[in-house]
Parts: structure tokens; sequence; C-alpha cells
């Protein structure tokens, strides 16, 4: 407290000073993100979305299964709640760790920070993040990944990208899952991509179904290209 | 659905900023981009959750400018995107280079003066 000010100088009730700022609200996930990049830089790190049960958890344990003898892959795997599908995972030999979110909507890089000394990156090629089943909150987040996948399934509806665009904006790929019950299902292969490409001109589609191994070579192939595409730029720094 | 988490987030970078006068702050003005995917009805409710549980700050007001997205193409022009169709409006081709709309950010903060306190 100012005792010697004598009153009169004192600014009157009810003044205010002004700071006119650019605070990025974001700033703090940022920088943790960009930490993970820099120290997952050998390793691919793929961060997976959708909608909850579009079928991320089915779709890791199919590629665990048809990455055997080529690449080692790893999962971290957040829910709001339980340790579910880290158990599913491990069932089908995958090296995964629950990230339990306690409820959030979305991971943040400082979970992913935190969980990769948790977890054995040892010989890892392809890192997972298997986020939160949620088409909105988790496209705020980056998480230091090199690629966003998103799924959606024929479940869902068609006309899902544009009603969520950040998602499909910040994604590389779009996986059009579950593609075996699209006889039954009013749902156009097309339309979707056609919804989504107005978002996202530059994404790619591929489409699989998980329980009838449809698509999924071509699913693999991406990550083979994309690892060694990584490799190959930081060969070249 | 993470407003409470901006909103803790929106106190902390001025604390952060400003740790000499952050006690006093009595306006905030956020601007939020349309596809910051959050929803100015749900801030200013948890703004005012937020504030329930520290009552030092109930009198600070939250000002939310909400920003469309626009996007700038290659032709020149620039298009106000409605439906979320990222199509240039003079060319018709599809573009992603987004100029507006991303924005998260305190762009003003006032704070009251010190005197108001020392006088009581
Ligand atoms: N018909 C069909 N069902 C599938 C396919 N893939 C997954 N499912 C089923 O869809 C349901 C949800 O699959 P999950 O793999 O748990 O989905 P998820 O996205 O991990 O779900 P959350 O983590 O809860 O968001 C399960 O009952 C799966 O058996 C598929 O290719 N075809
Ligand atoms: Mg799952
Ligand atoms: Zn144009």
């Amino acid at each position: 407290m100012n005792t010697t000010k004598p009153k009169s100088s004192r600014i009157t009730a009810g003044s205010v000073d002004t700071e006119h700022v650019s605070l990025n609200l974001l700033r703090a996930n940022d920088f943790v993100a960009q930490k993970i990049r820099e120290q997952l830089k050998d390793i691919l790190v793929i961060n997976v979305c959708s909608s909850p049960g579009s079928g991320k958890t089915t779709l890791m344990q199919k590629t665990g299964e048809l990455l055997k003898g080529k690449l080692k892959m790893s999962v971290l795997v957040a829910d709001p709640e339980t340790d579910r599908d880290a158990v599913r995972m491990k069932e089908s030999g995958i090296n995964a760790l629950q990230i339990v979110t306690g409820g959030i909507c979305h991971i943040e890089s400082q979970m992913i920070l935190q969980a990769i000394d948790l977890i054995d990156l040892e010989g890892t090629d392809v890192l997972f993040i298997e986020n939160v089943g949620n088409l909105m909150c988790p496209s705020s987040f980056d998480l230091g990944e090199d690629y966003r996948v998103t799924l959606i399934s024929t479940t869902e509806g068609d006309d899902k990208p544009r009603k969520y665009p950040k998602m499909f904006l910040t994604s590389e790929l779009m996986l059009i899952s579950k593609l075996d019950l699209l006889p039954y299902l009013p749902f156009s292969v097309e339309a979707v991509t056609e919804d989504a490409r107005t978002v996202n001109p530059d994404i790619d589609v591929l489409e699989i179904s998980s329980l009838k191994d449809t698509g999924l070579d071509a699913w693999i192939q991406w990550i083979q290209t994309k690892l060694e595409e990584k490799k190959n730029k930081n060969n070249y720094k | 659905m993470h407003e409470i988490f901006l909103i803790r987030n929106t106190f902390e970078r001025i604390e952060e900023e400003f740790p000499e006068k952050f006690e006093r702050v009595s306006e905030i003005h956020l601007k939020i981009g349309l596809l910051s995917n959050v929803q100015p009805i749900l801030l200013t409710n948890a703004f005012k959750a937020f504030v329930m549980e520290f009552p030092q700050y109930y009198n600070t007001k939250l000002i939310i400018d909400t920003l469309p997205v626009i996007i700038s193409c290659k032709c020149g022009a620039k298009t106000k995107v409605k439906m979320n169709r990222f199509v240039c409006e003079r060319c018709k081709d599809p573009c992603r280079n987004i100029i507006q709309g991303e924005e998260l950010f305190i762009n003003e903060i006032k704070f009251k003066n010190k005197n108001e306190y020392d006088e009581t």
C-alpha cells in the first residue's frame, strides 16, 4: 500500500486501465504438443478420432494383427472412464496404455506427455492415440501427432463432415468404417466423400470394414507410406 | 464441452501475463472463431459457475466477440463461409486457406485501478 502519495493524486473511483493483448487460450497445450513432437521424432504418431463407437478400438486390434511381423505398434487409448479398451487391445497382443480422462471430453497434450513416460516405446514404429469418442472437442487439441485420422461409420449418416467441420479440416484421412453394413443403411459413400471434401479438399478417403477385413490393405499401406515419408524427412535433416 | 477448462485457462493466462494486477481484472474480452467449437452461451454459463467459486471475480465481466469463418482464395477473393461450405464465392474453387474463424484468444483486459482498493 502506498501511503506516501497524497490522496488528491489518486485516480478517481471507477477508473480502469486497459491492456490490448493477444493471449492464446490453448498456448500451453500447443507448447507441450511441440515438445512431444520433438521427443517422438522417430515414431509415426497418429491421432485416431471419431464419434463414440465408430470402431476405433476394433480397428486398432485389426491393425495390430496386420502389422505383426512388419512394424511394431503401440496404442495410448483414452476414455472418460474405465480401462476396457486397453484391456481389449492387450488381449490382442498390442502394447497399450489406458488414459482415463475422468469425464473430460478430449485428450490434452499434457496427458500424452505423461503417458509416454509410462508406456514402453522401445522399438515402436507407430504410436496410435485413440482419442475420446467425440467429433467436437478433440479437434481443437494438438497432441503432437503427425497425422489425424477420423473414422465415420456407415451407421452415423453421410452428412456428418460439414456438421463437424473442424475435425475434418484438421484430418489428413477419413476412414469410412463398418462398410459391411452398407447394404442395410441409407448411407452414400459418394455423398460423405463429397461432404468431407467440401470442408477439406485435400482429405484422403478409404473405405473399411474391420469385421469383414475390407479395405484394410490400403489402410496398412497408408500407414507404411507415412512412416517411410517421416523417416526420409528425418534423414534429410 | 470443455468450457470450464477454457475459463480456467483464461484466468491462468491473465495471471501469467499480469502477475501484479490479475486480481483486479474487471473485464475480459474474448475473440472466438466459429471454428473453435466453442459455444458463447456455454462459455458464459461456465464463467458464471467459475465466479461462484471465486467470489473475488464476482464483478468481472466477460465479453465474447464471435468471428465468422473467412477464406481467402488464390484468385484473390475473400469468402465468408456459409453452411461450412469451403468454396470460393467468385471462382467456385475449393479452398481451405482460412484467414479468420479459428481464433480462441483474449484480446482485451481491463483492470480496476489499485487505488480503489487502497481507499477501503
Ligand atoms: N458391423 C461392424 N461392426 C463393427 C465394425 N467395427 C467395429 N464394429 C462394432 O462397433 C462397436 C463399437 O466398436 P469399437 O471398436 O468399440 O468402437 P470405438 O470407436 O472404439 O468406441 P469408443 O472407444 O467407445 O468411442 C462394437 O460392437 C464393434 O464390434 C465393423 O467393421 N463392422
Ligand atoms: Mg474405443
Ligand atoms: Zn476464388
